[in-house]
């Protein structure tokens, strides 16, 4: 935001100075000298004056240091994916369950209180659920479900659990909008071209399996090479939308030869079939 | 059509189960005195009853609401300060606010909280008490949100004009902003306010840290009490809960009204 004033003089705006000076105060000491001094420890020996870089050797060559990285990097990477998918899906159906319906709204407000819902309490809370004593480790004992009864929260299959369990919420939370940006005519699009859902999703899926798909010059069953894309419905009219996708080879029709590139829709792939359109076109 | 809708309804259904069951669990299981089997035995309320009672719980309650109040309204007030300053005297250092405020995105509450205490933690100054620690490391963790929300709000009010608008109309800079353009930017003081008492009631780690066991919060209360009595310590989880559903609510309203009013602005204009 830019509010530019025709400044008279800097000397008789000094005392405004004065109103900025709390923050900075604040700002400096708990923020600016801490992180300083944190890095400026990590060069200093302990004990002395001076510049050393024994603390970062220690840190990549001892077993512990190394082993408590390694650990967080594996905790934070498994969950976060397992996570991640589970958001994917959540991120989905809230997509599909259409902007304004109650279960949307709702599954959103659950999903906006469950993303504060963190350290000890949760903690706590898979405890009572799944601890040594836990309810379901109980009913677990009592019903004879072998899994549940000798389930062990305190291992890192537990921890990440609950890591799993934290991710979930704001995951999902953070897809949402990127759903959005589907619009709901590509996928009708992808349907009048004969996609089934999974299709829409994962290109080549349902073909893969089926061999649904066929290339409109030679007829061999095949998988979809692209995904749609806007620039491509408009471009291209359905009938020639799968000359080359599908097949992968030289036809007549293509014109110049060139085949279509690689499996996945690189920028060179798109030019390709613009130019042959173009072709089309001028035919 | 019809098989997607029914498809997105059960992964929703499944979700939220899977989200709220230890909620629920936890709940219900702080109500009763036993559940060992199938169904919790015998309805009772004595844990609330005893909690709110308790002078211990309900000092930590007390403290939790401080620690939440005094940095909140310094931050508010200390970004309010250095916006208008830099903004309108000074647009250089807006910059230099800038990067103060969305550097603390990056700092670990643990990060932060041992190089205060090995910075500050010897110091016979007023730096030294441990109050006064927390509520600087406080301050600095809920920087950005602040900074962020009531940056957002300025934005969307359209600050430059209302200013110019306030000054053709006789009022100085300083009644202008203060006067106009901070009650108008409210509701999103509000909303990032309550983002900050979110992280702070939740705060487990700076609290330890810093001032230890001697002053306790909510947070600590739970673990400590999570040791002796597990029903106890549910019903401290249940009123901890609450309190963050009830902060988000407020919050979640208060940012649709917003929407709407953005709305309504965009109609007349």
């Amino acid at each position: 935001m830019e509010y530019k004033t025709k400044r008279k003089k800097g000397r008789s705006h000094a005392i405004y100075l004065l109103a900025f000076l709390p923050f900075l105060v604040v700002a400096i000491l708990f923020e600016v000298i801490p992180l300083l001094m944190i890095i400026f420890n990590s060069f200093m020996p302990e004990g002395s004056f001076g510049f050393t870089l024994e603390h970062y050797q220690a840190i990549f060559s001892r077993p512990l240091y190394q082993k408590a990285i390694l650990n967080s990097i594996v905790i934070s990477l498994l969950s976060s994916v397992i996570g991640i998918v589970i958001a994917f899906f959540g991120a989905m159906a809230a997509h599909s369950a259409g902007e304004g319906s109650r279960l949307r709204k709702a599954f959103l407000t659950v999903l906006n209180m469950t993303s504060n819902f963190a350290g000890v309490p949760l903690a706590f809370a898979y405890m009572i659920l799944l601890g040594n004593s836990g309810l379901m480790v109980q009913f677990g004992k009592e019903f004879g479900i072998e899994f549940l009864a000798n389930y062990n929260l305190y291992t890192s299959a537990g921890l990440r659990m609950i890591y799993v369990y934290f991710q979930v919420p704001l995951a999902t939370l953070l897809m949402v909008p990127a759903f959005q940006g589907i619009r709901q005519e590509w996928q009708e699009a992808s349907t009048l071209m004969g996609g089934g859902p999974l299709d829409f999703w994962h290109p080549g899926a349902a073909a893969q399996h089926s061999g649904h798909h066929q290339c409109a010059v030679c007829q061999r069953p095949g998988r979809l090479r692209h995904r749609l894309r806007p620039a491509d419905e408009q471009l291209r009219p359905a009938a020639h939308q799968r000359i080359g996708d599908v097949c992968g080879r030289r036809h007549p029709a293509q014109g110049d030869g060139r085949r279509p590139v690689g499996g996945d829709d690189g920028p060179d792939g798109l030019r390709h079939h613009d130019q042959q359109l173009h072709r089309q076109a001028q035919l | 059509m019809k098989r997607r809708n029914v498809f997105s309804t059960v992964t929703i259904i499944l979700v939220v189960v899977y989200l709220l069951i230890p909620l629920v669990v936890t709940a219900v299981y702080s109500l009763f005195e036993k559940w060992t089997t199938l169904t919790p035995e015998r309805f009772t309320l004595a844990n609330y009853a005893a909690l709110f009672t308790e002078r211990d719980f309900m000092m930590s309650l007390l403290r939790t609401i401080i620690v939440c109040i005094v940095p909140i309204v310094l931050t508010v007030v200390l970004v309010l300060l250095a916006l208008f300053v830099s903004i309108i005297y000074f647009p250089k250092l807006e910059k230099v606010v800038q990067m103060l405020c969305m550097l603390p995105y990056m700092i670990q509450g643990v990060i932060l909280s041992v190089s205060i205490i090995s910075l500050y933690a010897a110091s016979p100054t007023l730096l030294g008490n441990r109050l006064v620690m927390l509520t600087g490391a406080y301050c600095i963790i809920i920087l950005p949100y602040i900074y962020q929300g009531i940056r957002n709000s300025m934005h969307a009010v359209n600050m430059p004009m209302l200013l110019e608008a306030a000054e053709v109309l006789g009022a100085s800079k300083l009644y202008g902003f203060f006067r106009v353009i901070v009650p108008n930017i409210l509701s999103g003081i509000m909303v990032s306010s309550l983002l900050a008492v979110g992280i702070i009631f939740g705060d487990y780690v700076l609290i330890r840290n810093i001032a230890g066991t001697s002053f306790k919060n909510v947070q600590i209360y739970l673990f400590l009490t999570m040791k002796s009595s597990s029903t106890k310590a549910s019903a401290v989880f249940v009123i901890i809960m609450i309190t963050t559903f009830v902060i988000t609510l407020i919050m979640l309203n208060l940012q649709g009204n917003e929407g709407r009013g953005k709305k309504l602005k965009g109609k007349k204009g």
